[in-house]
């Protein structure tokens, strides 16, 4: 069983009333409410915990792309994971969004993500989201009739820009590139490991299942409500012949681990529910433009990718915990519904949201540590035995790796 | 009237369409949320024309539409289809979307064109009149912001429970990726430029509670076309459905030369 800590870096002085006084935390949030000075402390913080979970014992740290977002501010991910990938050692650097469908020409996410497998040493799994219909409609302008041919164009350019040692033209219908030979190539072979977030659209599962991806719903939901739909992916898989392997899927779920239940609650809660009633607080008529969802998905009855989250908002902590949109309590309490989880989920990789909300970062790594020391070690067998993690990175070995210079600047007094 | 079904030799998908009536014909292109088959707006005009109502490529029971790509495509798309009826020469009633590609044609293909009324015209975007976003509707009613009054969504759309509910979001989800192929995200598909070219004497209709295309847009699109006018009549962006007489009484006296 893998762990990855996750930020989404969300803004963490929403407003009280902000539920009641604003449309969206996305698209059209009010940029008068973003403090630039606040900014700068935020991202050192989040950058510095997303460091420390390193330390701590993950296998990955991870990023991801929002635009125009109040609780996901990484509007391009790449720049973080390229400086956590100078800063970290050991750790994969899971970027798990670049909207491929949204850079034209997509050889330039080819070339990006080159340069951050190059100098991490092969540490970068990489995610090809389509990105949610707020983010690549609304605030791209990416026209969904037709995000998803977009999206699988440059998905084949990519790869190929990665993989074919010749220079190629290019003659797609969304690109026309007549020399395609970047440099840098990635150092692992034949790419990075491709991870694929999705939150339910069938032809997600089958993209996954044909090209042999990780296929991660990125839930805000909880694990009990995420069950349905990762079984849908597993079934989809035996469906089309591919044998079960658990590490093909991931899965995100809101994690606090205190000494108890209690602690969790009276230290943690005002905190979660920062997130579910404010960051969560997404004006319907961006969530899901004409044709984002196939025909075949909408009959599905399957929601948009944040649809099903709104319902956390006014629930008790106990009902939170209960419905699995937290796993809360104590490391043992924790470890039980993490169990759990793993069993229902039947998942290898893990992305842990240690931190939501507003959650100040002495309580993000209080809870880090303890989920690092206490809960982790004692998962880590699941699986392990029994299937090949084809889905994590393969960087080069120690005897090859470069040896960053430490950081020396004093501060300018 | 039921649908009727075509193959035009240049394409890949059926082309779709109501006919009915006698006399001139009548050209409909129907708005950016689609078409209720053969409405009552179609029934009263075909009592004075022969009424060709096609769906936009991806809308109605059409294919999706991925061989359509710009203005140029869907000119030759309803050319080919006037071609295959052997009509050589159409009034055009084009509402919203469908305005947009009625002028389209007739700048391209002049000789073909009689007389034209764009109804609540979208295809330009004017930065002090905007208009609302059609495509950023809540679900479930993506559709109420195109009437007068929201109020009657489920009298219009859903006719008072003759359709479901769920069947009509997928549908109107369908309709409205048809028309935001080539409208979105900001709706300026450069006809302005074009519409100096347009021959036929060119009436343009607004209705006062449109939101989408503010009734300013009236005199920007009369402006461009040499022998056109511009009226004002009560109704949202739906007035096809919301006063299908009206409709039918002020295009019916424009292409009668008697407006």
């Amino acid at each position: 069983m893998k762990f990855h800590w996750f930020h989404l870096m969300p803004y963490p002085d929403l407003p009280d009333d902000f539920r009641q006084a604003h449309r969206s935390v996305w698209v059209d949030p009010d940029s008068r409410l973003y403090d630039p000075v606040k900014g700068h402390h935020m991202y050192n913080e989040y950058l510095d915990t997303l460091e420390y979970a390193a330390e701590v014992g993950f296998d990955g740290i991870g990023v991801n792309e929002h635009h125009q977002n109040a609780y996901g501010m990484m509007p391009s991910p790449q720049l973080w994971a390229a400086s956590l990938a100078r800063r970290t050692r050991d750790v994969n650097i899971v970027l798990m969004g670049q909207s491929i469908a949204l850079y034209n020409p997509p050889t330039r996410v080819a070339e990006e993500m080159a340069m951050i497998d190059a100098v991490s040493g092969g540490r970068l799994i990489a995610g090809f989201p389509v990105g949610t219909s707020m983010d690549t409609n609304y605030a791209m302008g990416s026209n969904p009739a037709t995000l998803r041919d977009r999206y699988r164009e440059n998905h084949d350019l990519i790869i190929k820009a990665w993989t074919e040692p010749e220079m190629f033209a290019w003659n797609g219908k969304y690109n026309k590139l007549r020399y395609v030979n970047i440099w840098p190539r990635p150092v692992q072979k034949p790419h990075p490991p491709i991870w694929v977030p999705g939150g339910g659209s069938i032809e997600t599962w089958d993209f996954c299942a044909d090209m042999d991806y990780n296929y991660s719903y990125l839930s805000f939901s909880g694990y009990k409500r995420g069950e349905q739909l990762m079984k849908g992916f597993h079934d989809r898989l035996a469906e089309l012949g591919k044998p079960f392997n658990p590490f093909q899927a991931a899965f995100a779920q809101q994690i606090i681990v205190a000494n108890s239940m209690q602690e969790a609650e009276d230290r943690y809660f005002e905190h979660a529910r920062y997130f579910f009633e404010r960051c969560l607080h997404v004006y319907p008529g961006f969530a899901d433009a004409p044709g984002y969802r196939t025909e075949a998905t909408i009959r599905a009855g399957l929601r948009a990718q944040v649809g099903g989250s709104a319902t956390a908002y006014g629930k008790s902590f106990k009902e939170l915990v209960d419905e699995g949109f937290l796993v809360a309590g104590s490391p043992d309490e924790v470890t039980e519904q993490m169990e759990h989880l793993i069993s229902s989920l039947q998942v290898g990789h893990l992305f842990c949201l240690l931190h939501f909300g507003n959650l100040p970062q002495d309580k993000c790594m209080d809870s880090t540590k303890l989920f690092a020391e206490q809960v982790m070690p004692r998962l880590r067998h699941h699986w392990e035995d029994k299937y090949e993690d084809r889905w994590s990175p393969n960087p080069l070995p120690p005897e090859q790796r470069a040896e960053p210079r430490p950081v020396r600047q004093p501060a300018k007094v | 009237m039921e649908a009727m079904t075509t193959q035009l030799p240049t394409e890949t998908n059926a082309t779709v369409y109501h006919r009915g009536g006698s006399g001139e014909a009548l050209l409909y292109l129907h708005h950016i949320a689609g078409m209720q088959g053969w409405e009552p707006l179609h029934e009263e005009l075909s009592q004075s024309f022969d009424v060709i109502a096609p769906y936009l490529p991806g809308a109605g029971p059409t294919a999706d539409a991925d061989e359509y790509r710009d203005a140029m495509d869907l000119v030759l798309h309803y050319r080919a289809l006037l071609d295959e009826l052997g009509v050589a020469r159409v009034h055009i009633l084009g509402h919203s979307i469908g305005a947009w590609i009625g002028a389209e044609f007739a700048a391209v293909y002049p000789d073909r064109v009689k007389r034209m009324v764009l109804l609540n015209p979208m295809g330009a975007w004017e930065e002090e009149l905007q208009g609302e976003d059609p495509y950023a509707q809540a679900p479930m009613k993506a559709t109420a912001v195109l009437l007068a009054d929201p109020g009657r969504r489920d009298e219009l759309i859903l006719r008072n429970g003759e359709v479901d509910a769920q069947e009509n979001y997928v549908q109107e989800m369908k309709d409205l990726k048809a028309s935001a192929r080539f409208l979105w995200p900001v709706p300026d598909t450069g006809i302005m430029r074009r519409l100096p070219l347009v021959q036929s004497p060119t009436l343009v209709v607004t209705s006062k509670d449109d939101r989408v295309v503010p009734t300013g847009y009236g005199d920007l699109w009369a402006q461009q076309i040499p022998t056109s006018s511009a009226v004002t009549m009560e109704g949202g962006h739906l007035v096809n459905l919301e006063d299908p007489s009206g409709v039918a009484t002020i295009a019916g006296n424009f292409f009668r030369g008697a407006e």
